[in-house]
């Protein structure tokens, strides 16, 4: 299991159109991934789960992978996260 | 006549007819076949839904409209939710309408008790998704009186241009209406992070939310005045007003008009002085949009934007293609390439970089290039030369705290240009070498730095993160970033004294540059050049064209003696009329947002 911490910095958090970016990223990859935020653990290939997270501004959150591809994974979101989810558009 | 008071959420001003929106409580078919059947009719809807949405998608006028649809096109795919519907209906034996209104609403729910405000209006917005979904199960469409007989809702049609008025919008409903019909939006509820309001401020119409109940009573029809600076809406007004509010909006309009059919002109102002009018981007199409807006050239191009997670770094042919279709647009008009301003906060995933503890105090922009010379900024470095050839192109360094980096990179730069001379590319113009004045040391030693660089762009936003001491997106400090602060009036100062008596053009591409209400200080310290939002430049330049110069001096050498950045403002709101002739600054602030498509004449 590898585990990072990310700062989400987009406006308000994990809402409609960076969780549904954020879930379709996850599921390019085999590996179990999640997200956590305070003690709540969400799905990452899951979008209402993500946007139920109710992620702020601002905040921490965690990312886990486990899975062969577990490093790619948590890297390529981590980035995806970190450049308000400007994924290649 | 009266007059409600909600939230603006977009601004500008529209009067028109009423189009009220009324919502059918939706029905849950009652009938339940057996789980794999039900199963089947669920997949099969969702699929339907889910096209629907990606062609409403496909068809959206805005890029903020198109990203909502496939957003909850993706819905469909969410495997939680399908995890759950299928336990209800294997498990629990229920039909699918159930299952599905059941697993959307246990989701709604939860974002209702969020306390991120946006996300209880996408509860609502989820919620449609799902009724969607379950209409499609009924057999008898003809029921539904808002079904086309395709189990979708038809459009809306608008028999004159109106301003709609409803309890709520969903997203889907809003594609319901023929953009070109519609003068605004009010809602009795909705906060101005709602998908109403978001997709008023991309279109460029006002929207007043949370207006009340009230604003529903028997109003169809009638005329409203909507004021989505001030968040009002005016019903039924009386001549005096409406004659009042058409003035204003006369005058609104008028200024936007001329200020876009001039805006490939020059910004010069009443005394004779030439400002030069940049624009920021990122990309190509950004670049076209610039070059389209008037902008006399591209002050900052964030060349990090060109990375990507499954492109982290783009080699140099790819870098080259990017720079030159953008020199192409601009012909011989400037364009300043900043070099990658990764690291820190914007992590380079290749190169398996240590976290940092502090990453705004850290290895970041030309630090990391020129500490991973070969993989990040030599194959750039190359692309520029390259491409520098085909226009008028500019080199940026980011983070600069001293000369050794210039010094550095010009030597890089030297070395680059010997290879590709060698290896048979064409090389004869030398790319001119300039700064992001972004570090205190930046500013301060500005005389030192200017020995080296060619020329100067505060990056006010940094800038401004640095010299407070605090950081923008901590809410605890954020008040310590915001307005005109003498601190950072000071810094522009210094960094503008620094280059005064070398002749290299010093220019602001930070926030800064595109609020009306900085821009006579950042003139008057001696500032000539601003790179805004490419949207930003009609109006910037309009702005400039009001200003007289010297009058600006006055007003810097006033705010530099003040303390407090209240003080600054007032200074600045005092004078304005007297150098512009400007007396409703609010008014300016809310021109910045141009409508993209022609405004309906008021009836």
């Amino acid at each position: 299991m590898i585990e990072v911490n990310v700062k989400v910095n987009d406006k308000i958090g994990f809402h409609a159109r960076t969780s549904s970016l954020f879930a379709r990223e996850a599921q390019k990859f085999k590996s179990r991934i999640i997200v956590g935020y305070g003690e709540r653990v969400a799905d990452a290939r899951s979008m209402l789960s993500l946007m139920a997270l109710g992620v702020k501004q601002g905040e921490e959150v965690q990312i886990g992978a486990e899975g062969r591809d577990c490093e790619q994974a948590v890297a390529a979101l981590k980035t995806l996260v970190e450049n308000g989810f400007e994924a290649g558009q | 006549m009266k007059t409600l008071k909600g939230i603006a959420a977009s601004p500008g001003l529209a009067a028109g007819p009423a189009f009220v929106v009324t919502k059918e409580k939706p029905v849950l078919p009652g009938e339940c076949m057996d789980p794999e059947t039900e199963w089947q009719r669920f997949t099969q809807s969702a699929q339907q839904v889910a096209n629907h949405l990606s062609r409403l998608s496909e068809a959206a006028q805005t890029g903020g409209g198109a990203q909502i649809f496939s957003a909850y096109a993706g819905m469909m795919d969410d495997p939680v939710l399908l995890d759950k519907i299928k336990e209800i209906i294997f498990l629990q034996k229920q039909n699918a309408a159930f299952a599905v209104h059941t697993a959307v609403e246990d989701f709604a729910r939860q974002l209702e008790s969020s306390d991120v405000p946006e996300l209880k209006d996408r509860a609502y917005d989820l919620r449609e998704v799902g009724q969607l979904v379950i209409r499609r199960f009924s057999t008898d469409h003809s029921a539904d009186p808002l079904d086309d007989g395709n189990g979708f809702s038809p459009p809306y049609v608008l028999p004159r241009p109106s301003i709609i008025v409803a309890d709520d919008l969903t997203f889907l409903d809003t594609a319901r209406f023929e953009p070109s019909m519609v003068l605004g939006y009010c809602l009795a509820r909705g906060g101005s992070g709602g998908h109403t309001a978001i997709l008023a401020r991309a279109a460029g119409i006002p929207a007043v939310v949370g207006a009340g109940p009230g604003v529903l009573n028997r109003i169809m029809g009638k005329t409203l005045l909507l004021n989505g600076d001030e968040g009002t809406v005016t019903i039924e007004p009386d001549t005096e007003t409406m004659n009042r509010f058409r003035g204003r909006k006369s005058r609104q309009d008028h200024v936007s008009a001329r200020a876009v059919s001039q805006s490939s002109e020059s910004a010069v102002t009443r005394d004779g002085c030439k400002i030069e009018v940049y624009a920021n981007t990122g990309d190509e199409k950004s670049a076209e949009h610039a070059a389209q807006s008037g902008a006399d050239g591209i002050g900052l191009f964030r060349t990090e934007f060109l990375c990507t997670p499954s492109r982290p770094l783009p080699d140099e042919e790819q870098q080259y293609r990017v720079y030159t279709s953008v020199l192409s647009h601009f012909k011989d008009k400037t364009v300043i390439l900043r070099t990658f301003d990764l690291g820190g906060d914007k992590p380079v995933p290749s190169l398996h970089l240590p976290q940092e503890s502090n990453p705004f105090l850290g290895l970041r922009g030309i630090r990391l290039g020129l500490a991973h010379y070969d993989t990040i900024l030599k194959p750039q470095l190359r692309a520029a030369v390259r491409a520098g050839q085909t226009g008028n192109l500019f080199l940026m360094l980011p983070m600069v705290s001293c000369p050794q980096e210039i010094i550095d990179v010009r030597v890089k730069i030297g070395e680059c240009t010997r290879q590709l001379i060698e290896e048979g590319f064409p090389v004869s113009r030398e790319i001119p070498v300039g700064i992001m004045v972004e570090t205190p040391a930046a500013a301060v030693m500005a005389r030192s730095l200017a020995v080296s660089a060619d020329f100067f762009s505060i990056g006010t936003n940094d800038l401004t993160q640095y010299t407070m001491a605090a950081d923008r997106g901590n809410p605890a400090v954020s008040h310590l970033i915001t307005g005109l602060r003498p601190a950072v009036i000071r810094m522009v100062h210094f960094a503008v004294q620094g280059a005064a008596n070398t002749g290299k053009p010093v220019g602001v591409c930070g926030e800064l540059a595109g609020d009306p209400r900085a821009v006579p200080i950042l003139l008057g310290l001696g500032v000539r050049e601003l790179s805004v939002n490419p949207r930003d430049v009609p109006l910037i330049k309009h702005f400039i064209r009001q200003l007289n110069l010297n009058s600006a001096r006055e007003i810097a050498r006033r705010a530099m003696m003040r303390d407090t950045p209240e003080d600054v403002e007032a200074l600045v709101k005092k004078y304005m009329k007297d150098i512009t002739g400007i007396t409703d600054i609010t008014g300016i602030k809310n021109l910045k947002s141009f409508p993209r498509r022609n405004t309906r004449a008021v009836n």
